[in-house]
């Protein structure tokens, strides 16, 4: 008796951890709604024209006013360069990862697909990232800029978060597309000889 | 009064072997436990240097690890020699996996400073959790069999819950070895050392099914069959696992509850061994083999998505992947899975032997 009462105990709980695990509690996973993270910049620029030799700052700020996502990434790109060199230096940020400079002819993401389409790169960039960042997380990279040529200085800036499900999840959403297919915001500077 | 050798009696030695063997099994745990949540960080958010925290925790085990196996080679040099004798084999596999071990720190450095983010399966990763198993395998061995006499008693003593840090150090440390062999999380920059996708699939759900069951049975038949040390021993993996791998991202937070229905099955099992023993083991193997896809989660989706899902499985989007195979996944492990638990029940009665009659 002792042994039958026992076997309808292991049989009942095994039925009853399978229908949880398999049938009760899947579905409330996958019916969650989907997360919508929205990245936006504050991009300030000190000055608008300087002399060939002279050196401007740009102080970047990124926010996710959205969800919290896995990462956000701000990719400041440097159409006039070649290469990056001495021209632009880091002069301070506080992205949880240590910023990644981007080198023309590297593979890089696409289309905001992270990385599942790929171009080579046109032109060098930074990208600084965060990981993850949650409602509210604000981050800042500063940079100072030495051009070597006078004319216009010009400077893409664009952020995007990932996983991108949605418009809401790249700033800026419309304007000027680069290389990437992706949207950026251009800044420029005017250097002209002393 | 006893006679002194050395300062101490050779009871005293006698104790102090079985303290430090229970301290290298507790290094080595702690040594799991960092690379564990090291695994979960470089998911996370990709640690840049080797001083990291994780890093931190699995030096420190290799450290406890290290003091213990001297301890344990003064202590095992001065037992009776009849004892000596019977702990040989045990001291010098700990030695030799504890040498492994310590050498994988600077050898890891090195891979680091070369080749920057390193991967999952990559050499030093390999000593490192090889000498984690010999040291692991040795010390729990040792436990056994020097506690033999009193585990098998009806009552329970200090020895039954020690067991249990020597059970978990093999699970854990064996579990490293069995996520490097599957995981598609070796590829870098320099190597590309990630599995055929098919190969870790099959792997995956062969070897954690064996090994989750083996141990459990281990916990139950070290014991005697006595309830509640495998149930002890299912449970603190299940925490442990919880702890290092679905806590520290955010998202995963609320399947905690969903996880920790594991308790179930592993309660179950060892009902059914403790009540039936040796008669209903096989099928007891049964379950916990079956239920593998639910205690390995969050790290397995991983394994099945270059299958079945091929999405990028971002750390908010883990557990969403892994439902969503839940339903394709599930059906077709199952079976082989719980042929592997099984087996792992079979292992584990031999191991048992071996250990008894020695």
């Amino acid at each position: 008796m002792k042994k039958l009462f026992l076997y309808c105990t292991i049989a009942v709980s095994l039925v009853a951890y399978f229908s949880l695990t398999l049938f009760v509690l899947p579905p409330s996973f996958l019916e969650k709604p989907e997360l919508v993270p929205q990245p936006t910049l504050d991009v300030n620029i000190e000055k608008s024209e300087i002399n060939l030799g002279e050196s401007f700052e740009i102080k970047i700020t990124s926010n996710n006013i959205g969800d919290p996502a896995d990462i956000q990434i701000v990719s400041i790109g440097f159409p006039s360069l070649d290469k990056i060199d001495d021209i632009v230096k880091i002069t301070e940020f506080d992205f949880t990862q240590s910023p990644h400079y981007v080198l023309i002819g590297d593979e890089v993401g696409s289309e905001y697909t992270a990385g599942l389409k790929t171009v080579t790169a046109k032109h060098p960039s930074i990208e600084a990232f965060s990981r993850p960042v949650n409602t509210g997380d604000q981050y800042h990279i500063d940079l100072e800029i030495t051009p070597d040529s006078v004319g216009e200085f010009t400077i893409y800036v664009k952020t995007v978060i990932l996983p991108h499900y949605t418009d809401l999840a790249h700033y800026p959403q419309s304007g000027h597309l680069d290389y990437q297919d992706e949207y950026v915001e251009v800044y420029s500077v005017a250097v002209s000889n002393p | 009064m006893e006679k002194t050798i050395n300062f101490l009696t050779r009871k005293q030695y006698s104790g102090l072997f079985f303290a430090s063997t229970i301290l290298v099994s507790l290094g080595i745990l702690i040594v799991t436990i960092g690379g564990s949540w090291d695994v979960t960080s470089h998911l996370l958010n990709r640690p840049e240097t080797f001083f990291s925290p994780s890093h931190t925790i699995l030096y420190t085990g290799v450290a406890i690890a290290l003091a213990s196996t001297v301890i344990k080679f003064f202590s095992w040099k001065n037992l009776p020699d009849e004892t000596k004798s019977q702990h040989a084999k045990q001291v010098k596999l700990a030695i030799l996996g504890i040498a492994v071990l310590v050498g994988a720190g600077p050898f890891d450095f090195f891979w680091h400073s070369n080749f920057g983010l390193d991967g999952l399966l990559s050499p030093p990763h390999l000593f490192l959790i090889f000498g984690m198993m010999l040291c692991s395998t040795a010390s729990m061995t040792s436990t056994v069999r020097y506690s033999n006499n009193k585990l098998i008693s009806n009552s329970y003593t200090l020895s039954h819950f020690l067991i249990i840090v020597g059970l978990l150090a093999v699970v854990l440390s064996t579990s490293g070895l069995f996520y490097s062999l599957s995981l598609p999380f070796s590829d870098t920059a320099h190597f590309k050392f990630n599995p055929d996708p098919s190969f870790a699939v099959a792997f995956t759900t062969i070897a954690f099914p064996f090994l989750f069951s083996s141990i459990l049975c281990l916990s139950s038949s070290f014991v005697n069959y006595k309830f509640g040390i495998a149930s002890i021993v299912g449970t603190l993996f299940l925490i442990i696992n919880a702890v290092t791998s679905i806590v520290q991202n955010s998202f995963l937070i609320p399947t905690l509850g969903f996880y920790f229905f594991g308790v179930i099955p592993i309660i179950i099992f060892d009902v059914m061994l403790s009540n039936f023993k040796r008669k209903l083991q096989y099928l007891a193997g049964v379950i916990p083999g079956a239920c593998f896809y639910f205690f390995y989660f969050p790290l397995i989706t991983h394994t099945y998505n270059e299958v079945f899902s091929h999405q990028i499985v971002w750390p908010s989007m883990t557990a969403l992947i892994y439902f969503e195979m839940l339903e394709p996944v599930f059906p077709l492990v199952v079976i082989p899975a719980a042929i592997a638990g099984i087996l792992g029940t079979i292992f584990a009665n031999k191991i048992t032997k071996k250990l008894r009659l020695i």
